[in-house]
């Protein structure tokens, strides 16, 4: 085996990485990131990302320079001690990051619905007419608590590609809940995380984990931060551009579902006990 | 207040390291984002110059102001008319290119293009007679185009009679001007003065500088700033290929031009001919356009930006923001090219000429690579010239949206020209241009590149330090 | 109610393909129901009366023609912005006609623009390092300065500079910072946690670190200030802005502030400032009548409520040392070690003579031999002038190593082996044999090591230990415990 790849390994994958050494399989594999799914009690799947791929939550990124070999779906391989070694290939934890995580603030409902317009205006909804059919009745039953399962079930899986449309709206909708509406998001966190397993990829099924979480990539990280921070329409258009730019239509999926957790949070009341605009996104 | 150190712990560093190569080493081994910078020491005896210039706390604002100005100001083409009436030169007063210079230093092209002026405006008998006088009569003065505003290619000479481009930026409400171009080969501006030459004058008096100013009344102000965005993108770099822009401004006025009932048909068809058969007609609006440039950014305290580069034949001259009107010189040097014909490096008079005022705002041998067309004749290959725009971008302030370079994907061209960067990297501004005889009369031998000399910039640097608080 | 938006443009030229993309852009935006984006040629201004756009007169070739119509007036601002970042957006500097690569940076403001920098790391000679640092404020970014022999003065304009543009300088001679788990200069891998350390001592830092990742608790941020910022010259400049920083930081729960006592003017602007925090903040200095680090780690983790490790890790040779009378002398390569091990030997050993002794009387240049109990700082900056750090050329200590076994007064030698990224790639590869050597000569003398490392730096903290351990020697995790443990075997 030659010289390992150096790494920066998501904190939040922590716990797999240096662990005890177990079986991992390769998912899949983009041209910018390869997704192992690890044999442990979480489901952990952890990503080997190319410096200039989305950072998913559950990244181990590679340095500017590194070019890693292709990996085939299917191979297995090993994770634990700090160390994943696949075939010939080893990729070792040179230092942590921490993914960015949203913690519950109190938006003010004028720029939650502020935001909800001018976001609505700057992109089309990317939900084919099943989809669409499922999001009204989802935003329904999240403002009232309502049972959410039906229209979660309708929701997930939906599309096609690594992460279904679907998915990137329940994944965005998460975050921004986990952010404005923390009681709305307790309920939609409990669905998706229960069927998303066998509803869905097995890469989309871990990032919804990470977004029940409040776990998500930068761009949507920054979006959120634009919204509690009252950015104006251009603001909001810079943040929500870079959010568009991911993926092929993931980042479109996802600032639609921070348009629907936007319509749940700004009828809801605010949390009793919470005050301020406290800093919407950690590092940890 | 501390919002930038906010989000320097907002993510990861997107880490520059200068010095010692193991820490750079300890980042890739990270996997941490890394650049690395090729530094190299500044040498000794300017280090305390360049602390005090560094240290200046107004600088980084003056030279962001300056980068402001030079990308905002305009470029209209509003009138053409005489010398006399634009910058009431009268008779006996010559402007000339570069930085100030006298009759006893004037270089062969300059000395014969003041003689050609002297004949022209009726001051001499002959040739012989014109230097006499220059030489000696109380009534001659000579000053700098850029002291009135102005710019002028090669020898540069401007006397009242001739006519000039008026360009006018409105952002910063300031007018430069420019005469016209010549064309090629025996040419005043190349220090030609031959009957012929005089003649060539003479007509572009009597009739093509009329001829423009009323079709340029009858079509309204050109937007030169639009032109030369449209010409860097169609292969022309502004100072040694000027093809493009040439053609845009004849389209924009012939119709006015055929329109214009007080010209015979064929006198207008002369007036095309000359202008369109005259690759480098359109030089003389880039010029002034430039100028208007390179003066917004002008007169800021700090500022470490260059805001003229000018040759007279002799000498080679710079001016910054922050040292306003002052004149930092070195001898001019012979560019190195390809020559006409029989002449060859001896014939060659050293650099001469306003053009460089084209690459203090980022276009000529700083636009290299929008104009693949003609590095051979400057001497070099597609992948040299841009290999040079890149370069520049490490001695300039700014990029020009404006002024928009296809081959390196649209990246604006490198504007402004930071002193302070220059000492630094030892990376000297690029230049194109024409090469002049040394012989007054001979006219245009070559054409090439060079380079100014690091002197000039040596002095800019000690006279910013001077203005600089002390650290 | 829809509206429609006409603009002309002069001087902003643009090539037609860029506008076609970017009229389609703008077109499939949702609510907008039209939309051109053209130069106004004759051609495009036809069009664009055609599309029912009043063009205002004048309009050229030249100029460039803005057409947008929406469903409803209060989308338009919206658009427009989209419309505007599409028209300034800089181009991805990616492929280019060369296909080659962009020429190496040459000045750090240029490699910062090109980078999107947030930080640049100047380790040039002291002399040129303001020039480079002022060069990185002046493009927007902190800088950290590793440098030493940097003169006050330049400090003193670099922090007041960086003050007024909200910016932090580390240093100079800042050896150590960790930002979002990106080490700079000499630091440890630790995981991400809640303790964020403002560091006026590089390995004073590097320990308290260590042993926080022992206890398993993480860092979030680590801010170098450099040994001179709590100076009254200096005033504590960038410790009050990396105060603020963490204080703001979502991630940082405690701060902890690492370094020499400073001057008591300063002490006092810290202590006012750490008052109005709402993050807690607790002081950890070094040296003399002050508690050690490894105390300052341990009320550290009482603060978090996290179990303090009992004992601190250690590792002890198969062969016990005996203590007997004779000199102590200490070989450090970090200088707050140094004085964390002289501030703990002193009161029992009386006089300790050293290169960075507070009392002049007491200083003992390392190049002239001791005769009593002596601790070195190797990487003393007089002493590293053109010269690499002593934590990257172990050579210097092995040399004086056989010295000290050489000289029959000597009973104990007390090192230091600091890890992580930017430390030399295996320092026991070559203590260790050295450590034998001498113990092989002398079965009277005792070799006792702080060991400063985590279990995820590249050197392998335990296969480090084990070497030093299997070669004779003490190992201790605690700098404080290995000074203890060396000052009893001379002080029986």
């Amino acid at each position: 085996m030659g010289r390992p790849f150096l790494v920066a390994a998501s904190a939040a994958v922590e716990h797999a990485l240096v662990g005890p050494n177990r079986a991992a399989t390769v998912v899949a594999a983009t041209g910018s990131a390869t997704y192992l799914a690890v044999d442990d009690d979480s489901s952990t799947t952890i990503c080997v990302a190319n410096p200039t791929a989305v950072r998913v939550p559950c990244a181990l990124v590679l340095g500017p320079d590194a070019t890693a070999p292709e990996l085939a779906v299917g191979t297995v391989g090993t994770v634990g001690r700090g160390l994943v070694s696949v075939n010939a290939t080893a990729y070792r934890v040179a230092r942590w990051w921490r993914p960015p995580t949203v913690r519950p603030v109190v938006g003010d409902p004028g720029r939650l619905r502020a935001a909800h317009t001018a976001l609505t205006g700057l992109v089309a909804d990317p939900l084919d007419a099943a989809g669409r059919a499922a999001a009204g009745p989802l935003v329904q039953a999240l403002a009232i608590g309502a049972p959410v399962r039906p229209a979660v079930a309708r929701l997930l899986g939906r599309g096609s590609g690594l992460t279904p449309t679907g998915d990137d709206v329940l994944a965005g909708a998460l975050v921004t809940l986990a952010a404005f509406a923390p009681r709305a998001a307790a309920p939609l966190a409990i669905a998706v995380t229960e069927a998303a397993g066998a509803a869905t990829t097995a890469v989309s099924a871990a990032l919804l984990r990470h977004a029940a979480r409040g776990e998500c990539i930068p761009q949507l990280a920054g979006l959120l931060a634009a919204v509690a921070g009252g950015r104006d329409a251009g603001g909001l258009a810079r943040a929500a551009g870079a959010l568009l730019a991911v993926g092929h239509c993931s980042g479109a999926g996802l600032v639609h579902g921070v348009i629907l957790g936007l319509a749940v949070a700004s009828r809801l009341p605010a949390p009793a006990g919470a005050s301020g605009m406290a800093t919407l996104v950690g590092t940890r | 207040m501390t919002t930038q150190v906010k989000r320097l712990l907002a993510g990861e560093p997107r880490t520059v390291t200068v010095g010692a190569q193991l820490l750079a080493d300890a980042l890739a081994d990270q996997a941490a984002p890394h650049l690395n910078v090729e530094w190299r020491p500044p040498a000794d005896d300017l280090l305390p110059a360049l602390r005090r210039v560094a240290g200046d706390p107004r600088r980084a604002s003056a030279n962001a102001l300056a980068a402001e100005r030079m990308l905002a100001a305009g470029a209209q083409l509003v009138d053409v008319r005489r010398a006399s009436d634009v910058i009431g030169l009268e008779r006996g007063q010559f402007c000339h290119a570069g930085p100030p210079v006298d009759w006893a230093r004037a270089s062969g092209p300059l000395r014969g293009a003041l003689i050609g002026a002297m004949l022209l405006e009726g001051l001499a008998d002959d040739p012989d007679d014109a230097a006499r006088r220059l030489a000696t009569d109380t009534g001659i003065a000579l000053a700098p185009c850029h002291d009135r505003g102005g710019v002028a290619p090669m020898a540069g000479v401007v006397s009242p009679s001739m006519w000039l481009f008026v360009l006018r930026d409105e952002v910063h409400d300031r007018t430069s001007w420019c005469p016209l171009n010549e064309g090629l080969g025996r040419v005043l501006r190349y220090g030609a003065y031959a009957p012929d030459v005089l003649e060539r004058l003479r007509w572009m008096g009597d009739v093509l500088g009329p001829a423009l100013a009323a079709a340029l009344a009858a079509h309204g102000p050109i937007d030169v700033k639009g032109l030369v965005g449209q010409m860097v993108q169609m292969g022309d770099e502004g100072h040694n290929r000027n093809r493009a822009g040439t053609l845009m401004l004849l389209r924009d006025l012939l119709p006015d031009l055929a329109e214009d009932t007080a010209r015979s048909g064929a006198e207008v068809a002369r007036v095309a001919r000359f202008v369109g058969g005259n690759d480098h007609f359109f030089l003389n609006l880039v010029m002034p356009a430039a100028k208007l440039q390179a003066a917004a950014a002008g007169d800021i305290p700090g500022c470490t930006v260059v805001t003229a580069m000018a040759r007279n034949g002799t000498e080679f001259g710079i001016q910054t923001s922050g040292t306003g009107r002052r004149w930092f010189t070195g001898p001019a040097a012979v560019p190195e090219g390809l020559y006409i014909g029989g002449y060859g490096p001896d014939d060659a008079n050293p650099d001469i000429g306003d053009s460089a005022i084209t690459e203090t705002v980022g276009l000529g041998g700083f636009a290299m690579a929008g104009a693949p067309a003609i590095v051979r004749f400057v001497g070099g290959t597609v992948s040299d010239a841009i290999r040079t725009t890149r370069e520049m971008y490490e001695i300039t302030v700014a990029e020009n949206p404006a002024y928009a370079l296809p081959a390196l994907d649209f990246r604006g061209v490198p504007t402004g020209i930071d002193v302070t960067a220059v000492i630094r990297t030892g990376i000297l501004p690029q230049i194109n241009t024409g090469i002049a005889g040394r012989v007054p009369g001979t006219g245009q031998v070559g054409a090439g590149l060079v380079q100014p000399p690091m002197f000039c910039f040596v002095g800019a640097l000690d006279a910013l330090a001077e203005a600089a608080p002390a650290v | 109610m829809s509206a429609r938006h006409v603009a002309v443009r002069a001087g902003a030229y643009r090539d037609s393909i860029r506008l076609m993309q970017i009229s389609r852009m703008v077109s499939d935006l949702p609510g907008v129901s039209s939309a051109l984006v053209a130069m106004a040629t004759e051609l495009n201004v036809d069009q664009a009366i055609q599309m029912g756009y009043a063009v205002p007169p004048g309009a050229g070739g030249n100029d460039l023609l803005i057409g947008v119509t929406v469903d409803e007036a209060g989308a338009l601002p919206a658009v427009l912005e989209r419309l505007d970042a599409e028209l300034s957006r800089a181009p991805a500097p990616a492929t280019t006609a060369d296909g080659g690569q962009d020429t190496a940076p040459r000045t750090v403001a240029a490699a910062a623009k090109r980078f999107g920098a947030t930080l640049a790391l100047v380790s040039t000679p002291g002399r040129y390092a303001f020039v480079e640092a002022m060069d990185a404020l002046d493009a927007g970014v902190s800088v950290l300065v590793f440098s030493d022999n940097v003169p006050l003065a330049e400090e003193v304009r670099l922090k007041r500079v960086a003050d007024e543009r909200g910016l932090l300088v580390m240093g100079p001679d800042c050896g150590t910072a960790i930002i979002a788990g990106v080490g700079l200069g000499f630091a440890n891998v630790v995981r991400p946690g809640p303790v964020g350390v403002v560091a006026a001592s590089g390995t004073g830092a590097q320990q308290v670190m260590s042993l926080l990742s022992v206890a398993g608790v993480g860092i979030s941020h680590c801010l170098g200030v450099g040994g001179r910022d709590l100076s009254a010259a200096v005033a504590g400049a960038s410790a009050l802005t990396a105060l603020r920083a963490l204080d703001d930081d979502p991630a940082t729960e405690l701060v902890l502030v690492v370094g020499k006592a400073p001057e008591p003017a300063v002490a006092d602007r810290v202590r006012s400032e750490t008052a109005t925090m709402h993050t807690p903040a607790l002081i950890v200095p070094v040296g003399p009548g002050q508690p050690d680090l490894t105390a300052g780690v341990e009320n550290a983790l009482r603060a978090l409520d996290r179990a303090v490790p009992d004992p601190w890790p250690r590792w002890l040779p198969e062969r016990e040392f005996s203590s007997a009378a004779g000199a102590l002398r200490g070989l450090f390569s970090g200088g707050s070690l140094c004085l964390e091990a002289l501030a703990i030997a002193e009161p029992t050993l009386g006089q300790v003579r050293s290169n960075i002794a507070a009392d002049p009387r007491l200083r003992l240049d390392p190049s002239e031999p001791p005769a009593g109990h002596a601790m070195f700082d190797l990487g003393d900056d007089r002493l590293t002038l053109g010269r690499p750090h002593p934590m990257i050329d172990i050579g210097p200590r092995l040399a004086r190593i056989a010295a000290e076994a050489a000289d029959p007064v000597c009973r104990v030698i007390l090192l230091d082996v600091v890890l992580g990224h930017g430390a030399h790639p295996d320092p026991a590869a070559e203590l260790a044999p050295a450590i034998a050597d001498a113990l092989a000569v002398r079965n009277d003398l005792a070799v006792v090591c702080s060991l400063v490392g985590t279990a995820d730096d590249p050197q392998d903290v335990d296969r480090q230990a084990g070497a030093l351990r299997s070669a004779g020697a003490a190992v201790f995790a605690s700098n404080a415990e290995a000074t203890r443990y060396a000052v009893r075997l001379v002080a029986a």
